[in-house]
């Protein structure tokens, strides 16, 4: 029989294989997206620095030079007037953080300071576009927008999923273990069942609730 | 031994992992489970809800997180298939046999690193498999069978086709038919508890949680369009009709399974070593031996008369059904081969001792196919799919419209607008297909989200909330595919939409859909009730936003992506091939790459030929 050992240093060698080939990943995309930069090609260069930060790792060196460098390129563009690949690298960005996402949102603190930039350029972009809409109530349309988040709560998602694996794990285990031999371990079959009952309720009422 | 094999293939599955979102339902299955939300029917809820689970794991994207989970999924799967092998020869080398021949397999290589539940469909089957053998060898066991029925009924809130482990659960009951029928009633039970997973589905509809197959809610009409896929025209029981009608379709399918399993064991020897396990397995038991024949015809035959029994399937049946269906068959027949495999090397041993020390060798032979992988299944170099929809949504104007069309451009748009959070400023209006309504995924003027399925008025829609914004229609090329003789004007890669021609004898789409009538009309000025003014300087418009978004294309992704995905092909097609702003010679380039990795599985000269992209051109 397999010891908990061997599953702990089975997760933990998954985890590592996972967090290095993500690394590896970060290097290549970031040297890719310095070639361009030297080539000129800044909007590509933004994709591929973009991927660096797709490729999440937590601590990652890799990471915030990517981020910097698409918040230099970001702002060189504004500087030049070229509102949209302003736009393309703090919307490239933002969009790249939020797919990253686990049961934390990371660099929320910099995504909020983008939603406030983008706003702002898509203002100034249908002003130069002589699109009729008034500026201010446009800005807050925007931002309103760019405030709006679909994803569900971590904790109501959790209790979702836990709560789904208790009920199944229990009527396993009831299968298991209360039926082992033959005659069925009544002690067992009842506590499995209570708890089956227990979790499968928790399950119901969050479907309903979250 | 057989542990450290299948951390072996995860770890290599881990380095072929796609960072992104992949083609076809990837995206819609990312999406609705990052909502918590209802996945296509038949709704998947035990695939959703696990691989939720996952996605609070903080590496990489949510979807190279899911992608993680297909591929546990499918190393798990290879462990119960190599325990199968090893419960019946005892022979370690029998089941590495086994597990490097299913894990080399090109589908089964494909499936394990995209979005897709079809892994966890495998490993349901071969765990009920295993149970299955274990109550020939060792005995009957009550709890075998009341785990056989739960798992069975957590197949019914899975892919369906897992469902078809009943045919040889049916001959398990006849030889134990004592023992089933007195613990029948308890069994039953416990395959209801499986099946009652499925009200996630009916509670979420209640909830409005997100969903590309909204619907009203009624139970009875849920079960129909969801569990039994009536959504689709070839629903669950209407496919299975399919098993006893046209009788001769059994001989295409006959043949065409032939050309799967071709395609996924390349190496010959492994067609002589299922002949002989089929005949070991005859030998050694009888009640083994129909168990694994009924769960062989089960996922060959009958699933190939019901997916793939035409006379030359397409690219597509080949690409969808013979790609995703048939993984359980693949299982089976490499435990088959696993079986001749043993029995063969069983009797060099016995007389050529050293022959035998050649023989064993021969499993690792099987990793000659692998370098191919790299070529058609390097996932971790795809990043095209996400790149060019990256590409097509931010080159629209801000606060423009978005029309998309067929699953990638829908699935991926609404991704993009969901869960990266991107140009949500950009209105996303959707049809599935001719015959559904439309999804709006869209900002008011007010900026709530107005989020709806439904179906539209156009004029009424875009008055009541987008009537101050730019009167521009994009869509992609899928919609202009369908749509082509409304074509006017080319606009980069996408189009902008104006009725060519309003004679009704000249559209179908006009006769049937009065609904969409609008869309057509907008810019035709003898529509006095919609309310915009196309500009004067509508041209100058169109050639300044072309100049803006040209440095935008970034078609290197599609020059590296390493994969034979057909949809990647379709992605790099319409946005960059198919596209004014790229370079003759740059389009030249991608054609060459993109052809040169041509579909590994689809075999029949005549198809691949059919299948290059300067067809597509022409």
């Amino acid at each position: 029989m397999l010891s908990k050992k061997f599953f702990l240093i089975l997760f933990i060698t998954l985890l590592t294989a996972i967090y290095l080939n993500l690394i590896y990943h970060q290097y290549r995309d970031l040297t890719k997206g310095n070639n361009l930069v030297k080539q000129g090609k800044y909007i590509w260069a933004i994709d591929y620095y973009s991927y660096v930060i797709l490729s999440y790792t937590p601590f990652s060196p890799y990471m915030k030079k990517a981020e910097k460098n698409i918040l230099k390129l970001g702002d060189m563009f504004q500087q030049k007037q070229d509102l949209y690949g302003s736009l393309f690298a703090y919307e490239t960005l933002r969009a790249s953080y939020f797919q990253v996402r686990s049961f934390y949102q990371p660099r929320q603190d910099l995504i909020d300071k983008l939603n406030y930039k983008i706003a702002k350029l898509k203002v100034e972009i249908l002003k130069n576009e002589n699109r009729p809409n008034n500026a201010e109530d446009e800005y807050k349309r925007q931002l309103k927008i760019l405030k709006h988040n679909d994803f569900p709560s971590t904790i109501s998602s959790l209790i979702l999923c836990l709560s789904f694996v208790a009920w199944i794990g229990s009527i396993i285990f009831m299968i298991l273990q209360g039926f082992k031999y033959e005659k069925a371990n009544k002690k067992i079959i009842l506590i499995s069942f209570a708890s089956y009952l227990l979790f499968f309720l928790i399950w119901i009422m969050s479907l309903f609730w979250f | 031994m057989i542990v450290l094999l299948v951390l072996l293939f995860q770890l290599i599955f881990i380095y072929f992992l796609p960072l992104n979102i992949t083609s076809g339902d990837g995206a819609e299955l990312v999406t609705s489970i990052a909502l918590n939300g209802i996945a296509h029917p038949s709704g998947y809820p035990v695939y959703t809800i696990l691989a939720k689970l996952l996605t609070f794991l903080p590496l990489g994207t949510i979807a190279f997180r899911i992608s993680f989970f297909s591929s546990v999924f499918a190393s798990l799967s290879i462990y119960f298939f190599c325990k199968i092998v090893q419960k019946i020869t005892k022979s370690d080398l029998a089941s590495i046999f086994a597990g490097i021949s299913i894990f080399l397999s090109y589908s089964f290589f494909n499936q394990s690193l995209v979005q897709k539940f079809y892994t966890l469909n495998m490993l349901i089957v071969s765990i009920l498999i295993y149970l299955g053998i274990t109550v020939i060898l060792d005995g009957y066991k009550r709890k075998i069978q009341f785990l056989y029925f739960f798992i069975l009924g957590l197949a019914f809130s899975c892919h369906h086709t897992a469902l078809f482990m009943i045919f040889p659960a049916f001959y398990l009951a006849v030889i134990f038919r004592r023992e089933f029928f007195k613990n029948f009633v308890l069994s039953f039970l416990y395959f209801l508890t499986g099946i009652v997973i499925n009200f996630y589905i009916f509670i979420k509809l209640s909830k409005q949680a997100f969903t590309f197959f909204p619907m009203k809610v009624n139970l009875w009409e849920c079960i129909n369009y969801y569990i039994f896929r009536g959504v689709y025209s070839g629903s669950s029981i209407s496919v299975m009709k399919n098993t006893y009608s046209f009788l001769d379709g059994y001989l295409y399918t006959i043949v065409n399974n032939i050309k799967v399993i071709q395609t996924n064991f390349p190496l010959y020897f492994t067609y002589l070593f299922f002949i002989l396990g089929v005949f070991f397995l005859f030998k050694i038991n009888k009640k083994l031996f129909i168990f694994f024949i009924l769960s062989f015809f089960s996922y060959s035959i009958l699933i190939g008369k019901l997916t793939l029994s035409a006379i030359h399937p397409t690219i597509v049946d080949y690409y969808i059904a013979a790609n995703q269906y048939f993984l359980p068959m693949f299982g089976i027949f490499a435990v088959l081969s696993a079986f001749g495999f043993f029995y063969l090397s069983s009797l060099i041993k016995r007389k050529y001792k050293y022959v035998y020390y050649l023989f064993t060798i021969l499993p690792f032979f099987y990793f000659i196919i692998f370098p191919i992988r790299f070529h058609d299944n390097l996932w971790s170099n795809n990043i095209a799919i996400y790149q060019s929809r990256i590409d097509h949504l931010f080159t629209k104007p801000v606060n423009g419209y978005y029309i998309t069309m067929g699953d990638n451009p829908i699935f991926q748009t609404a991704y993009l607008k969901k869960i990266a959070n991107f140009r949500n400023d950009i209105c996303q209006i959707s049809r599935k297909s001719l015959k559904a309504n439309y999804l709006i995924n869209c900002f008011n003027k007010k900026g709530t989200l107005f989020d709806a399925y439904e179906n539209i008025n156009f004029n009424k829609f875009l008055n009541k909330y987008y009537s101050y914004s730019f009167p521009i229609f994009f869509a992609t090329t899928d919609v202009t595919n369908q749509f082509n003789r409304y074509i006017d004007i080319k606009f980069l890669s996408d189009y902008l939409l104006i009725a060519k021609n309003k004679d009704k004898k000249d559209s179908f789409y006009f006769e049937e859909y009065d609904n969409s009538k609008d869309i057509f009309n907008v810019f035709t000025k003898k529509n006095s009730d919609f309310k915009f003014k196309v500009s004067e300087n509508f041209g100058k418009s169109i050639e300044s936003m072309k100049n803006k978004f040209k440095k935008i294309y970034n078609y290197l992704p599609c020059l590296e992506h390493c994969t034979d995905d057909y949809f990647t092909y379709g992605s790099c097609y319409s946005t960059y091939i198919n596209n004014q702003a790229i370079s003759q010679d740059i389009k030249f380039k991608l054609i060459k790459y993109n052809s040169s990795l041509m579909p590994y599985i689809l075999t029949d000269s005549n198809l691949s030929k059919n299948f290059t992209m300067e067809d597509y051109v022409k």
